[in-house]
């Protein structure tokens, strides 16, 4: 136990002190801030009223943001031990590999559910100043759970970037690159293919839907990025249905060309089931091979 | 209590076309402070990784502290304590931190490990910099707190890799220090150097290796003594010619002779004082002696010649 604590303790210290993870913290609190804060100034300065939503709290932050924390937290936690030398002594103190890799994991998900707990709290705060009363506040939870669910799905693709390339630069520009080519690749293939379901097997926001009988409606994407939203729902509504709005083509013969939609309605467990499967599928695997990489490194360097 | 501390036989550590660990039969005497010699790239730090189960040999095999395997094994691990080259530690922890963390991971209790940690930066030095982020600290001092969580959790092996590297001369005198220190605690020290003076003052024994293989080995005092039974003899002569040179070729306890102005240097190949044959021999070839000058060879010499003799 002592051995777990100790590199537990060890990745905590080094996290919090380390400015791009305090950096990135700031930037999403701020971000965070001002989405509560222009709604209502613009409201303030049209002289409307400001639209009461009581399901403001349970949405997710958006899917960069956790990809950020992702690369934030992960991108050095395995690589930089290798690659700035520290490794030779770590490895050379009485404690298996596996363990430092299990510990070093389980840091990354203690620091990220800090990180949510207080994006949380103020956005449950700002939700009920800004939105009036919540509904289902008590569900917060659930919320973050599924929120560490999401980041987990990048934080693992991070971790497999640093285990095998050995460096944070790879681990971090891959993982855009990832990103980024997945966002493309869905796109397109969305448009132009018809293959819109693709976006509920890769790590994405999913496809928008909206969560049927609800007033106002409340939206729900159904993609690994939005697990909060998704967990929040089935515990508040197990029965709900969603009526889900996809591409199936584009028309490019008509000027502007005209993309083409078809509707259906999903149960949420089935939501539900998909996306954690898919965030399952991607995570489970990747640390896996992580885990096998960083066990059987050799320390040339 | 076993023999040796370290033993290994025939050990190899290949790097696609580098051999960079050739057949090593390595032996370190428990209770010792065993010099491991060599220039740049001999081996040395890939020699202390197979020994920690950092790097996977290729053939031979490794015995530490009496268990096969050496430093694979959890157990055994825990009772070395190394520090590699240039030490990199974690620079965002502070000085006091790293040696409780460390110590954490070799079970010592809390007051234990706060106590640790207290002394051992009382021994290196840095007791007054325990606070201060390791970023913070000169080359000089992550050197010391490099030596010092090495010693942590009371290792009866501690293996350091080049300690003296990157220090200014008041630095090196100070870790000799401490290494002196360690040593006369009972521990057996394993010690990597390429400074052969750091070696002969800190050591009992001593193994040189070049190119992963070894070259020599034994205690100091029969390495010295081995020394002065090679011995180069300087003579001064009024004038050198050819004759004297040849008769010198023909003794049997010459193994060279150099010319060099009016003098000529002998490189005796056998133990004894030659001076008299020596003497004889240009008398004898007409030669008049001016002076005459007996150079022990040190161990920087042998070194160098057993080097160069496998390059």
């Amino acid at each position: 136990m002592g051995r777990f604590r100790a590199i537990l303790k060890y990745e905590l210290l080094w996290n919090f002190r380390k400015r791009k993870f305090q950096a990135i913290l700031l930037i999403v609190l701020a971000v965070q801030i001002l989405t509560f804060i222009v709604p209502y100034i613009l409201s303030y300065t049209a002289g409307q009223e400001i639209q009461q939503d009581p399901y403001r709290a349970l949405s997710s932050p958006p899917g960069f943001f956790l990809f950020l924390f992702a690369i934030a937290v992960g991108m050095n936690s395995i690589s930089e031990e290798f690659e700035h030398g520290r490794a030779q002594i770590l490895f050379s103190k009485p404690i298996s590999r596996s363990l430092i890799f299990l510990a070093k994991a389980v840091a990354a998900l203690i620091i990220l559910t800090v990180a949510y707990v207080i994006l949380d709290v103020i956005g449950l705060a700002l939700s009920y100043l800004v939105y009036g009363p919540q509904e289902y506040m008590i569900f917060s939870p659930i919320l973050i759970l599924g929120i560490l669910l999401a980041t987990l799905v990048y934080l693992s693709i991070v971790f497999f970037l640093g285990s095998v390339s050995k460096s944070s630069i790879i681990a971090a520009l891959g993982s855009f690159g990832i990103l980024i080519g997945l966002g493309i690749t869905v796109g397109v293939l969305g448009t132009f293919g018809g293959y819109a379901w693709i976006a509920d097997y890769v790590p994405s926001a999913g496809q928008s839907g909206q969560v049927m009988g609800t007033l106002p409606p409340l939206s729900l994407s159904t993609g690994t990025d939005n697990l909060g939203g998704i967990l929040s729902q089935i515990v508040i509504d197990p029965n709900a249905q969603v009526n889900v709005t996809y591409v199936v083509g584009i028309d490019i013969g008509q000027i502007p060309p005209v993309i083409q939609y078809e509707s259906q309605i999903i149960s949420i467990q089935d939501i539900t089931i998909r996306a954690l499967g898919v965030a399952f599928a991607y995570t489970l695997p990747l640390l896996l091979i992580s885990w096998i990489v960083f066990r059987r490194t050799e320390i040339k360097e | 209590m076993t023999e040796f501390a370290i033993e290994t036989v025939c050990l190899s550590k290949i790097f696609g076309r580098i051999t960079a660990v050739a057949g090593l039969d390595l032996k370190v005497v428990t209770g010792t402070v065993h010099g491991f010699l060599g220039p740049n790239g001999a081996g040395k730090t890939t020699t202390i990784k197979l020994l920690l189960g950092l790097l996977k040999p290729n053939a031979g095999s490794i015995r530490v502290l009496g268990f096969e395997g050496g430093g694979k094994r959890i157990d055994i691990r825990r009772r070395i304590g190394y520090m590699p080259e240039l030490p990199k530690l974690p620079f965002f922890l502070k000085g006091r931190e790293l040696l409780e963390i460390y110590g954490d991971i070799y079970g010592l209790p809390k007051k234990e490990r706060s106590d640790s940690a207290k002394r051992l930066l009382e021994m290196v030095g840095l007791s007054d910099r325990a606070e201060d982020r390791i970023a913070h600290y000169s080359k000089g001092m992550q050197q010391r707190l490099g030596l010092a969580q090495a010693l942590i959790g009371d290792p009866e092996l501690v293996i350091l890799d080049e300690p003296s590297l990157g220090l200014d001369p008041v630095g090196m005198v100070e870790v000799r220090g401490i290494i002196k220190k360690i040593s006369s605690e009972g521990r057996t020290v394993f010690l990597s150097s390429h400074l052969l003076n750091e070696v002969q003052q800190i050591c009992s024994h001593v193994t040189v290796i070049n190119r992963g293989s070894k070259m020599i080995e034994g205690s100091i005092p029969t390495l010295l003594e081995k020394l002065s039974e090679s011995n180069k003899i300087t003579v001064q002569l009024e004038k050198v010619s050819d004759d004297i040179v040849k008769a010198l070729e023909g003794l049997n306890f010459v193994e060279e002779v150099k010319r060099e102005g009016d003098k000529v240097q002998i490189l005796c190949s056998k133990t004894g004082d030659f001076r008299a044959d020596v003497s004889r021999t240009i008398l004898d070839a007409g030669g008049l002696i001016i002076g005459m000058r007996v150079d022990e060879r040190n161990l920087e010499e042998l070194f160098l010649e057993l080097i160069k003799g496998r390059t």
